[in-house]
């Protein structure tokens, strides 16, 4: 089939939670792209930095994208930027930051690419001030091997675009992008830290906080200490003293897992989480830092996910009401309490945005909660997507390996009409991932 | 200066075309799919702000025309290098293959960058210019596997030798890269018992030595694998299977 340019290669979820061999190409020209005969089932794959299995599955054939990285049209008037799918966000951040311009909605790893930002519309520091990535995407080229190169945008093929946003993958593969930049206002960001005792208080500050980055982190060990911590506030500002140029050694879901067991455990994550509030105590109030390290916090710091080793982790992202969320955290974390669940850290950020596909969006506030692997793990994330369900929650499919499609049909507002419309737009479901396996979208 | 890069929609061919753009040098893409080299030259022209011109060509293809080459050079800076990271291998290179699949071998890895070298080594003489020609560690010796492939190589090489002869006297600097394994699109599906270097690193060390002459392996360490298999006796060489 694809003579020469095919190998067989093991994918494993960037959480560590699942592994499986198949077919994997990395295509560099466009004939690569289209060879496999037209019947292949594929799913299209970024940098594989998504904690579920997205970007593979079983007899499907990978197609990694991280060659179509190339610029293809800039248009300094409008601050619009045309690229290829497999642009990386560190390398989009260089070439716009010396031209005084940048991209407001930035996850946290670097090498996470524009196209998996699409697919997973996915969200930065503010959702609450910039919204969900795809708000930012003006037009797209969508390859499906029966449907050819497909240009779509909100005025044209609406509904290809609206399905590609936040469709993981299922409508094709993007090939290219054109995205909006936005002016970059100054080129340091001035970080603030607060040290607050719990997850209602750090709600209060965000909700009243006017910052252009807005998250909150907080130790989530069952115990007293429960919801102590810190709640980040970034503004724009004028730098006078000269910073670092962000460094970074790559970490991928293989160099992510190389210690043989977790490091964490119930006691090393107190010892972890109280060290960080009492740093935060010690440490100035306000840093100044580069508007990278500010965006990606997790290149430079990567031994939280590393100490998971190969066991992993589990995390849980979901979006919850404003008129819930004070609820649902007390509810948390009596659960968490109640079941010794296996906790170690929690974020909030305030949201608001558009639901799309099978993302994850609109308004209210995103809890974020990772886990180290034992015994009472599976448990606790049963009893979670309960609490979710009777929340309203809607559940982030990227970030959690293992939804249940019963838990994602009630919690995944958008699914019904998404695989209505992909079983129109392709009766045969050419693009298969694990994810699409797993949701019933066959 | 301008520099044509022949091969160069992938692989280290494009790694030395972002290398060059980088310092800013002008450019010629060539390969086969315009699609390929279109996209490439708009990122080279964006990120680095040189000229890129793309160029569709087939090298598989007897006579030769080098006119949409040349209609390019027109436009361009004078022409100071000529670097020809092309080459094809297959699946199907074991003696005994089909005619066409040896012509093709032949011509892409040896007759088309020779025609090349021909054609541009007036002008490249006049400018001092720089020729560089891209080998494999294949060609240390003859085995089963990549028959053809090796053949074009080791031709390649003495053609090299040739021209660096030849030119002795003139400003010409001439090298060719004995390279060992790749992480390209040509090496991509293959189990090889060595790692494999990034396009980028040996990219730069093309750049960093584009003005000295001579033969010279990339990356360096397989000067020793190379050698070993050379001397090893035919009794002991005829038994490995790689
Ligand atoms: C350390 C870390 C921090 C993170 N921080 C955040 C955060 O702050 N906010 C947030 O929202 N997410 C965050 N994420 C998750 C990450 O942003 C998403 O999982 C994202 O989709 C990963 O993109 P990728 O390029 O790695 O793509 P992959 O993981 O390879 O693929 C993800 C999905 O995109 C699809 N896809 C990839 N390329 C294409 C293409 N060319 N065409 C069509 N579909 C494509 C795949 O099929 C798959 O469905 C983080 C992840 C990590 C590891
Ligand atoms: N990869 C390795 O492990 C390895 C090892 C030793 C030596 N080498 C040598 O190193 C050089 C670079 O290899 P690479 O790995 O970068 O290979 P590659 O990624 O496959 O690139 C080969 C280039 O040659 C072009 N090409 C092939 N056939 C062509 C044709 N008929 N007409 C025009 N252009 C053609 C290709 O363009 P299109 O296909 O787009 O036309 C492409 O740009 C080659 O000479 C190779 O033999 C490679």
């Amino acid at each position: 089939m694809t003579h020469g340019i095919v190998r067989k290669t093991c994918f494993t979820t960037f959480d560590g939670t699942l592994s499986l061999s198949t077919t994997h190409q990395r295509p560099d020209r466009f004939s690569h792209l289209e060879l496999p005969d037209t019947t292949t089932h594929r799913i299209p794959r970024g940098g594989g930095y998504s904690y579920s299995a997205s970007s593979f599955g079983e007899s499907s054939l990978v197609q990694e994208m991280t060659c179509f990285n190339r610029f293809l049209e800039f248009n300094p008037q409008q601050a619009t930027l045309k690229l290829e799918a497999g642009v990386s966000l560190i390398d989009l951040m260089e070439w716009a930051l010396p031209r005084k311009l940048y991209f407001p909605v930035l996850p946290g790893y670097p090498l996470i690419t524009v196209g998996g930002c699409v697919a997973a519309d996915v969200h930065g520091k503010n959702p609450y001030i910039d919204g969900t990535f795809a708000d930012w995407v003006n037009q797209l080229t969508v390859f499906h091997p029966q449907k050819g190169y497909q240009s779509c945008s909100r005025e044209v093929n609406p509904n290809l675009f609206a399905m590609t946003c936040g469709g993981f993958g299922l409508t094709g593969i993007i090939t290219d992008i054109t995205l909006q930049l936005a002016e970059l206002p100054s080129p340091a960001i001035a970080l603030s830290r607060k040290s607050v005792h719990g997850l209602e208080e750090a709600q209060f500050e965000l909700a009243s906080s006017n910052a252009d980055i807005a998250y909150s982190w907080h130790d989530a060990t069952a115990g007293a200490n429960f919801g102590a911590g810190i709640v980040y506030a970034g503004h724009w500002t004028e730098s006078t003293q000269q910073l670092k140029p962000m460094r970074f050694r790559p970490m991928t879901a293989s160099t992510r897992a190389k210690l043989p067991l977790s490091a964490w455990n119930r006691v090393s994550a107190r010892i972890a989480n109280s060290a960080v509030l009492l740093h935060n105590r010690l440490k100035n109030d306000v840093s100044v830092t580069g508007v990278l390290d500010a965006c990606f916090p997790f290149a430079s710091n990567v031994y939280f996910h590393k100490l998971f080793g190969k066991t992993g982790l589990r995390e849980s992202q979901f979006l919850v009401s404003e008129e819930n969320v004070g609820q649902c955290t007390q509810a948390l974390k009596e659960l968490i309490c109640e079941t010794s669940a296996p906790t170690m850290m929690l974020s909030l950020k305030r949201f608001k945005g558009t639901q799309k596909s099978l993302s994850m969006s609109g308004t209210g506030y995103l809890v974020a909660i990772d886990c180290y692997r034992n015994a009472r793990t599976e448990v606790f994330f049963q009893r979670l997507d309960q609490l979710i369900v009777e929340m309203g929650g809607q559940i982030n499919l990227s970030k959690d390996s293992r939804v249940p499609p019963e838990i994602a049909a009630l919690t995944v507002s958008g699914i019904t009409d998404f695989k209505n419309n992909l079983f129109e737009y392709d009766p045969q479901r050419i693009m298969r991932s694990e994810l699409s396996a797993r949701l019933g979208l066959l | 200066m301008t520099y044509i890069v022949v091969g160069g929609s992938s692989g280290l061919g494009r790694a030395l075309a972002e290398r060059f753009a980088a310092a800013g040098c002008e450019l010629i893409i060539v390969s086969r799919d315009i699609r390929d080299t279109a996209p490439l030259a708009a990122h080279l022209a964006i990120k680095y702000e040189v000229k890129v011109s793309p160029v569709a060509m087939e090298m598989n293809s007897s006579p030769l025309s080098l006119d949409a080459i040349d209609e390019a050079l027109d436009d361009h800076s004078p022409l100071k290098g000529l670097l020809m990271p092309i080459g094809i291998n297959s699946d199907d290179d074991v003696v005994g293959l089909g005619a066409a699949t040896l012509l093709r071998i032949s011509r892409i890895n040896y007759l088309s960058p020779c025609q090349l070298i021909n054609h541009y080594l007036p002008a490249l003489e006049q400018s001092s210019g720089v020729i560089v020609g891209f080998s494999s560690v294949a060609t240390a010796r003859g085995r089963g596997k990549n028959a053809a492939y090796a053949a074009a190589k080791s031709a390649l090489e003495s053609y090299f030798e040739s021209l660096a002869h030849h030119t002795a006297d003139t400003g010409l600097s001439c090298q060719h890269y004995i390279l060992g394994y790749l992480d390209t699109n040509l090496a991509f599906a293959q189990d090889l018992p060595f790692p494999k270097a990034s396009p980028e690193r040996v990219a730069d060390v093309v750049y960093a030595r584009r003005f000295s002459s001579g033969r010279q392996f990339c990356p360096r360490p397989w000067y020793i694998p190379y050698r070993v298999v050379q001397l090893l006796p035919w009794s002991i060489f005829k038994r490995l299977a790689f």
